[in-house]
């Protein structure tokens, strides 16, 4: 008789190993830098991890620029770019354990919209010497260019989040995320259904938890920031908006934002 | 024991108003709780005084739909359930087991935290009084009771309101939970609408319940009123369109029907159900590190058989489809609930029906698991 | 969190952390390491055979494990782990004078009252942790019952849990047979699966108790095979793996139909649960 729950086992850098601080980079792809916002925003729980993280690279913070290796590399935006690829991988290279942050790294983020769509008429239209512009037609998420570590998921990330994940690194543990539904949350603060009581539109019995169910606390629905569940049934909540009297394209654009990837991905798969 | 000298079956207090009641009950507790309109729905909030609860307040329930409106009436309790039982009072959603220390390698434990308030709740309906005992049952029934619940439980004085205007999502009649609180209040009260506004016809179900009454000084009820109220929670019962079958327990049970895929297809296993459930029990622990490195914080949450975590043993979960948790969820509630307590794990609350997103109903289900697996599609 | 008021609850070790210190770590195949250890303060608590500890590892959280020490053993325990998530992870790597802490012991042990019974004990893989303190006991009893037979499964040779004891538990009147489903060279014993090999045994049927631990797959093919051949059900136990979280029934997670694995086991007779192991995802 042997059991826990799952989470990734993983081979922890030497310094984390032996308990000492870990070089930390904080990298920037494409994206609003609003994730990167997110771990300058915990500023007082910072001050409790100044002394067990050293910071090599974070140039929105600091003008440290140390070179690689790293022990531990926060990677925020998505790939739309043949250079970003190439450098996706020299970081990879570069770092001991690898942990994407937000929608855009875990997902493709709001702009893998383009994906699947005709990206040279976009840059012809949004740009006046299109010639200029080196892109590649799609937007991905770090996943599908190297192996990633550890993820969190959210647009933006939740600092808690952030911040227990950074604790429990230097505890040498994968911090256990939750993979249901914002659902769990909401019940779980008393917040009243918006759907059932409202009829307000919302993802959040398709989406993970993980933001404490913060729309839905001011009375909105959920906009599934922190993408797909581990179970989504997009057709069974498909049809619920559409009783509420939301049409296809309501539907199609509440379903195709911030993870518009990861929730074009679990149609796909029509899972149940 | 000779506090109650007279029969508590019997006897009958009459209350004009909830003002003097609540006032005392706001003195002797640390907190009091009752039904508060909140956002367009009726939860459990702390109140202060009567002027907090409802009054003129009527709902409409149908499966995922819950609406309040107002109606002319003078009563404080004239609608159904909300989506609150009294599960989060005595088995929160979430509570802290224990703090660790580490230092100089060492492992120091504080003491396990156990709950000392005192609390009251106004406005319990009998289904889910009967459910605090359900719940009661699968947390302190074994050889290892929770300390924190039996703390909560001990600590919570319950009032009772005989439901006289429940939803059409509930089924008490049925189950025999309700609407008439039989067991478990400390008080029980009906409230009825007079030409003098809403009076409240007063039993004692407790000692502490009795020595409350006799400390407001009420007047007896008089025969009229008794008779009244004797009626009114049967009237209401029997406008209850729901029900569940007598062998639901052995249908529940099924291993294989088509029906199980037909509700895997709708149900998003979004946990909803099992939160709003009174009876649902089952948790999860948290276990965090602080940031300092040095402190560890365990924390019980309430957790739900919807998830595929849930059942997880070693790289995979036992019941890694939709179809397997929906049919573990209303078999355990229904079927093997009376193999390993005795009963059924279902009060008839209808709150699962009401809540659930897409409105699938138990009571629905069953009925279609009852049909010949052939005649299924 | 404060510290609770003085305590009118007294403290329940199956529902209150004992911090336990590793005195000695053994590293048995790889990503399975054996912890001795002993309490703190006090002596360890008693056991029976098959009977389950949550072992906690600081700010990460607990595992259930198996104590696999003998159950006479009155100054140590010890828990058999492979490393598998971050629990289990964290507890492998603890070294002696580390931390943990324990609740426990839980559940239904092996019923080992099988005088002058054949005794046929299966093992898949690591399921011969929750075995080995009933290997212990049945040495120490060995007179109590006729022939004993243990068949060890695993992957391949090199997975074959506690390999140097076979020797002397063999010198002991105990029959080991081991099994691979792969052969490396060299490799003298069974190829096959435990099924299998259970069921080339030469039993007196009517006279065999059986106790399994394994994969669920293992436990039935084994259990079906020898009540095929006539060794009574109700004398076939074995020993359910679910996702045991608080081990004192109140948590929810260990339910297989209307068992309480935790409570209601982790041993059980076979009839108790054949029932269940036929439907998928129960």
């Amino acid at each position: 008789m042997q059991h826990e729950l799952s989470s990734p086992t993983i081979d922890w850098p030497a310094r984390i190993e032996r308990g000492e601080p870990p070089s930390l980079a904080v990298w920037k792809f494409a994206s609003c830098d609003g994730c990167q916002l997110s771990l300058l925003d915990c500023e007082d729980e910072l001050l409790a991890l100044a002394d067990r993280v050293s910071i090599s690279y974070f140039p929105e913070a600091t003008t440290a620029m140390v070179a690689g290796p790293y022990d531990v590399s926060l990677v925020e935006g998505s790939i739309t770019s043949e250079h970003d690829a190439e450098r996706i991988r020299q970081i990879r290279r570069d770092s001991a354990l690898l942990i994407t942050i937000g929608a855009c790294a875990t997902a493709g983020g709001i702009q893998a919209l383009r994906n699947g769509r005709d990206v040279d008429g976009f840059t012809s239209i949004v740009y006046a010497h299109p010639e200029y512009i080196s892109t590649l037609a799609t937007s991905t998420p770090i996943a599908d260019h190297v192996p990633v570590d550890l993820e969190l998921r959210g647009c933006p990330i939740d600092r808690g989040q952030l911040l227990q994940m950074l604790a429990s690194v230097l505890n040498r543990h994968a911090l256990r995320l939750p993979t249901t539904s914002v659902c769990i949350e909401c019940k779980a603060r008393s917040t009243s259904c918006v759907m059932v009581a409202h009829g307000t539109p919302c993802l959040g019995p398709i989406t993970q938890a993980g933001c404490n169910a913060l729309c839905p606390s001011f009375h909105r629905g959920c906009y599934g920031c922190f993408g797909p569940m581990e179970s989504p049934n997009v057709g069974a909540l498909r049809a619920q908006l559409g009783t509420l009297g939301l049409d296809g394209d309501a539907i199609f654009r509440l379903l195709n934002t911030f993870n518009t990837g990861a929730f074009a991905t679990a149609v796909e798969e029509g899972s149940t | 024991m000779d506090l109650v000298q007279t029969d508590v079956a019997t006897d009958r207090w009459v209350l004009r108003g909830l003002d003097r009641l609540i006032e005392a009950l706001v003195g002797r507790f640390d907190e009091v709780i009752g039904p508060v309109v909140l956002d367009g729905v009726v939860r459990l909030q702390p109140i202060e005084s009567a002027d907090d609860l409802p009054i003129g307040i009527a709902d409409e329930q149908a499966p995922a739909t819950y609406r309040l409106r107002r109606d002319a009436s003078a009563l404080r309790f004239s609608y159904g359930l909300g989506p609150d039982s009294l599960k989060s009072l005595v088995h929160p959603p979430r509570s802290p087991v224990w703090t660790m220390r580490r230092r100089d390698g060492s492992l120091v434990v504080d003491a396990a935290h156990h709950p000392t308030h005192e609390r009251a709740v106004i406005g319990a309906r009998a289904c889910d009084i009967d459910g605090l005992r359900v719940l009661e049952r699968t947390q302190t029934g074994g050889d290892h009771a929770d300390p924190a619940f039996r703390a909560n439980r001990n600590g919570l004085f319950v009032v009772a309101v005989d439901c006289t205007h429940p939803a059409p999502t509930c089924f008490c009649a049925n189950t025999g939970t309700g609407p008439s609180a039989r067991d478990g209040h400390d008080i029980a009260m009906t409230e009825l609408e007079t030409r003098d506004g809403a009076v409240y016809v007063l039993r004692a179900g407790s000692e502490r319940g009795r020595a409350l009454i006799d400390e407001l000084q009420l007047e007896r009820a008089s025969s009229e009123l008794i008779r009244r109220a004797a009626r009114e929670p049967g009237v209401a019962a029997r406008g209850q369109p729901r029900s569940l079958p007598a062998n639901a327990p052995l249908i529940a049970k099924l291993a294989e029907h088509p029906q199980w895929d037909d509700v895997a297809e709708r149900c998003l296993a979004c946990g909803n159900c099992t939160a709003v459930c009174p009876t649902c029990f089952c948790t999860d622990m948290e276990d965090v590190v602080s940031l300092d490195g040095d402190g560890a914080t365990r924390v019980r949450v309430w957790d739900t058989c919807f998830s595929m975590e849930f059942s997880r043993v070693g790289p995979a979960p036992i019941r890694g489809s939709v179809t397997e948790r929906y049919r573990q969820w209303l078999s355990h509630k229904l079927g093997t609930w009376h193999d390993q307590f005795g009963e059924s794990g279902c009060v008839g609350c209808g709150r699962c029906i009401t809540w659930c997103p897409v409105g699938i109903d138990l009571t629905a289900e069953i009925a279609a698991l009852a049909a010949p697996a052939e005649a299924a599609r | 969190m404060t510290r609770s008021e003085p305590a009118a609850v007294p403290v329940d070790p199956l529902l209150e952390p004992n911090v336990q210190r590793v005195v000695a770590v053994v590293d048995e195949i790889p990503d399975v390491v054996t912890l001795r250890v002993v309490p703190v303060e006090g002596r360890p608590f008693g056991f029976l055979p098959a009977q389950v500890s949550m072992v906690g590892a600081f700010g990460v959280g607990e595992a259930a494990i198996s104590i696999s020490s003998p159950p006479t053993e009155t100054t140590f325990h010890e828990y058999t782990i492979r490393r598998a998530g971050a629990i289990t992870s964290a507890l492998t790597r603890l070294r002696p004078g580390d931390q943990l802490w324990v609740r426990g012991p839980f559940g239904v042990p092996w019923d080992l009252d099988l005088d002058g019974r054949d005794v046929v004990i299966a093992a898949g893989g690591i399921g011969l942790a929750p075995l080995r303190s009933a290997v212990y006991r049945v040495i120490e009893q060995r007179a109590r019952y006729r022939r004993v037979v243990l068949v060890v499964g695993a992957r391949s040779a090199s997975l074959l849990l506690y390999a140097g004891a076979y020797d002397a538990w063999r010198d002991r009147g105990i029959e080991v047979v081991t099994t691979v489903d792969v052969a490396d060279p060299g490799w003298d014993g069974r190829v096959g699966f435990v099924p299998a090999v259970v069921e080339e045994l030469d039993l007196d049927a009517g006279n065999t108790s059986a106790l399994l631990c394994g994969p669920d797959v293992m436990m039935r093919l084994t259990a079906d095979g020898l009540v095929a051949r006539g060794v009574p059900a109700e004398e076939v136990q074995l020993t359910l793996e679910r996702n045991m979280q608080c081990g004192n029934g109140l948590c929810g997670h260990c339910q297989l139909g209307g068992l309480i694995v935790c409570r209601d086991g982790p041993v059980v007779r076979y009839p108790a649960v054949a029932p269940e192991f036929a439907v998928p995802g129960r």
